[in-house]
């Protein structure tokens, strides 16, 4: 069995995580990591016992023999370095997002950009670019794997081989990925994040939808089942005057020019619908589900919180350090503690399938359609918020 | 003061639900005096069951002849808003099942025509004529209105606003439904004479129920209702998708002739907060009527049905024999969530013991026209969203 050779690109917080799932998968190997300062990078190296650690890509691709790339760098860098990556020939890993808009090289820093430029401008921009990416890829020949998790979830993975076995027609699909509000204050504005709680958030739920969809229609009828319209709603719920007036906030304030909530309302087609919510504003710690109603059966991921593990603690410091679940604002009462978080959002079996899917010159399960598909679905959800209106995206994806 | 006298409309299932709730009152409050319905023989058979004393061919001829001081209106709902305006002419209270009105067609309207084809935006406009004229029916003969919207006295949504009070958060975003695998009856199928699919017939209760949690908050904070500002609307015929029609065996409903059988709708309040409410016919595993509500400092979820107060598996279907489980619950094997008392969870009986008491009591029920009519607006703002592709502005519409 081959193993393939990874590179890590970037080494921060995602970094870890992806690292912790690599050592999981037999027949990958990290073997250099590279990031801009040098001093950070080789930090990282000596954390994991690297060998080898660069300040740049560039040097990194120039000087070990690796196979892949595995992104992970904030979301305006992902463009540059996948194309950068596959025209010298590396297999790419790229974590969500696969790009979106964050203003334009002249843009003023003080410009809200996510006030201030229309979202079909944003819509196009990012579509050029998501196109440039792909045929890049394609002429380079090689494989780009997504990290969307959700799509390797082992709860999400078990709802597909029910439907699977039901057989019936999926047609109505709810998910959420809700918290009560990212810490960084990167999340808070357009320029950094492309996008506010829709993108940040509602991009793992939607993944997993349109990953479902198009498999579907895969089995069904040899072709993928794909988005035909979106409708959407944003709020700012956090705008709200009675919120800023309360003396004490327990979610997350302070959100720039991005939306704290929003709802897209997906029709496929072939008449199925999905509903995909998110929101910054959501207490009880983080809330992922996907719930999938078929013709002849119902089924529901919940990938968090699920009860694998329930504990109750009359007072808040009675567990001590110990982790509990994602964003969740006490520890005291009745809890839904998270047994094996990286193991529950599917991280180390990604990496087994972007492993195995390089070694064997197939498609990961979570490839360059969906990444490209999420992002225009999204800029196209934010189109139909900002002008009020249904908009049609089988010309947008096609 | 004397009891009240109460002559149900209608002999159907509501009816029955009805009698359940009136069955609960002392006779000191309330006598269900009399019962109509076409044909006048099944009027008979069900006064006979429930111990009616009277039962008339027909609303006419009960007020003709029967002395009653309310009408239970217990009847489909194109019967709703002229029953409501004769009834009221006649001096009598109405207690009227959801949803108050709607459009049914034009007035030379045949059974077998496509009402729901009309454009919607003609609809909201007869809509709301409808609610207008009933409104001001009711108003001006000085009657109670009583509006059986049970999920108004659901006590787990009633305990819902309760905590919602007393966290003193904002409520920033609610989510409801009601859906389950499919209404049996033939008129909810078709827009003469049901207004509307599932957002019409399910869709109302958690829309209500929303409308008035937001209008109490106001209230309560401002003085003054918070209202609906925007509505945006999709709604879908999963029973009409190809790979669903070629499937062999169908566990969902079918043969819905010109309405919806899923649909959702995105109210943005006047205050920037949300509401997603959502009704289906098509979906699985029994009855399924939640409301959640996200404030700024807690998180309350009624789960009206199912909810886990009884929880029951049997290995096979034909354990557990006849014993009632869950509305529309498609087996009994498995795991279930049996409802223990389906009328009182679902504040059917509460609803009626409120209009009762109200009349006594010369006072406004809890759920009363108000929310009754902004519930037909929204709604046929929704359809308008839906069928237009659009957001729609609630603020003209709302306007008196």
């Amino acid at each position: 069995m081959k193993k393939i050779n990874v590179g890590l690109v970037g080494y921060g917080n995602a970094a870890q995580f992806h690292m912790r799932a690599w050592r999981q998968v037999d027949q990958a190997e990290v073997v250099a990591v590279c990031g801009r300062s040098a001093e950070r990078a080789a930090a990282f190296a000596r954390q994991h016992d690297l060998p080898q650690s660069f300040a740049s890509m560039s040097d990194m691709l120039a000087q070990v023999d690796v196979d892949a790339v595995d992104l992970i760098v904030p979301n305006h860098l992902h463009s540059p370095f996948a194309v950068e990556a596959a025209a010298a020939g590396k297999h790419i890993i790229c974590e969500k997002h696969l790009t979106g808009y964050f203003g334009e090289p002249d843009t003023p820093e003080d410009v809200l950009i996510g006030e201030t430029v229309p979202k079909r401008e944003m819509l196009a921009k990012v579509k050029e670019e998501c196109d440039a990416i792909g045929r890049t890829v394609r002429e380079a020949g090689v494989a780009f794997c997504y990290a969307e998790n959700w799509v390797y979830a082992p709860a999400f993975a078990k709802l597909r081989r029910l439907a699977e076995a039901a057989g019936g027609t999926i047609i109505r699909i709810q998910a959420e990925e809700s918290h009560s509000g990212s810490p960084s204050v990167y999340a808070k504005q357009w320029r950094t994040a492309g996008g506010g709680s829709l993108v940040l958030k509602g991009s793992h739920p939607l993944g997993a939808v349109l990953q479902l969809k198009q498999w579907e229609g895969q089995k069904r009828n040899g072709r993928p089942i794909r988005p035909a319209s979106v409708m959407c709603e944003v709020g700012n719920l956090t705008f709200i005057e009675s919120v800023k007036r309360e003396p004490k906030h327990y979610i997350k304030m302070d959100w720039k020019d991005v939306e704290d909530w929003g709802v897209m309302v997906l029709k496929f087609d072939d008449g199925s619908v999905a509903e995909i919510a998110a929101g910054d504003t959501t207490l009880g710690g983080v809330h992922n589900y996907l719930e999938a109603y078929l013709s002849n059966a119902r089924i529901r991921a919940n990938i968090n919180p699920n009860d694998a593990c329930v504990a109750y603690a009359p007072s808040p410091e009675i567990f001590g350090d110990e982790y509990i679940t994602e964003k969740i604002e006490t520890k005291g009462g009745w809890t839904f503690p998270s047994p094996e978080e990286d193991w529950n959002l599917g991280y180390p079996q990604e990496m087994a399938d972007f492993a195995a899917a390089i070694a064997e010159g197939r498609e990961p399960m979570s490839g360059f359609m969906l990444a490209r598909d999420v992002t225009l679905v999204l800029y196209s959800a934010y189109v139909s918020a900002e002008e009020g209106r249904r908009v049609e995206i089988a010309s947008v994806l096609a | 003061m004397a009891p009240v006298r109460v002559g149900l409309v209608g002999c159907g299932f509501s009816a029955g639900l009805h009698m359940r709730g009136y069955g609960k009152l002392s006779s000191a409050d309330c006598q269900v005096a009399a019962v109509c319905g076409i044909p006048k023989q099944m009027a008979e058979e069900f006064a006979a069951k429930h111990g009616i004393p009277q039962a008339y061919g027909g609303l006419d001829e009960m007020l003709d002849k029967a002395n009653v001081d309310a009408l239970d209106l217990a009847v489909p709902n194109h019967l709703h808003a002229p029953f409501i305006i004769q009834g009221a002419r006649a001096g009598k209270h109405i207690f009227c099942e959801k949803p108050l009105t709607g459009y049914f067609g034009p007035d030379d309207v045949k059974d077998d025509d496509r009402v729901g084809d009309a454009p919607k935006k003609d609809m909201l406009e007869v809509a709301k004529r409808n609610c207008q004229a009933v409104v001001e029916a009711v108003t001006s003969a000085g009657v109670t209105f009583g509006y059986a919207e049970n999920w108004i006295y659901a006590p787990g949504f009633l305990k819902l606003w309760s905590m919602a009070k007393t966290a003193g958060g904002t409520i920033l975003r609610i989510e409801g439904e009601e859906s389950h695998s499919g209404s049996h009856a033939d008129y909810a199928k078709r827009w003469r004479f049901s207004g509307g699919g599932s957002l019409m017939v399910k869709g109302c209760h958690p829309l209500s129920a929303a409308l008035q949690l937001k209008w109490w908050e106001g209230e309560a904070k401002f003085g003054k209702p918070i209202r609906a500002e925007s509505v945006l609307c999709e709604t879908g015929n999963f029973t009409w998708m190809d790979a669903f029609k070629r499937e062999q065996q169908h566990h969902v409903r079918t043969g819905w002739y010109d309405v919806e059988d899923f649909g959702i709708i995105v109210i943005k309040f006047e205050d920037g907060s949300i509401a997603e409410i959502k009704a289906g016919d098509t979906t699985l595993g029994g009855i399924r009527n939640y409301l959640e509500a996200h404030l700024s400092n807690a998180r309350l979820r009624a789960n009206l049905n199912p909810n886990d107060a009884c929880v029951a598996y049997a290995p096979a279907a034909d354990i557990f024999d006849s014993e009632y489980i869950v509305e529309k619950i498609e087996t009994k094997g498995g795991w279930s969530q049996p409802s223990p008392d389906e009328e009182w969870m679902q504040g059917h009986e509460q609803e009626v013991r409120d209009f009762v008491l109200a009349i006594k009591e010369d006072r406004e029920p809890l759920a009363g026209i108000t929310i009754a009519q902004e519930t037909i607006l929204v709604l046929y703002a929704a359809y308008v969203s839906a069928e237009e592709g659009r957001r729609v502005d609630m603020k003209p519409i709302l306007a008196e």
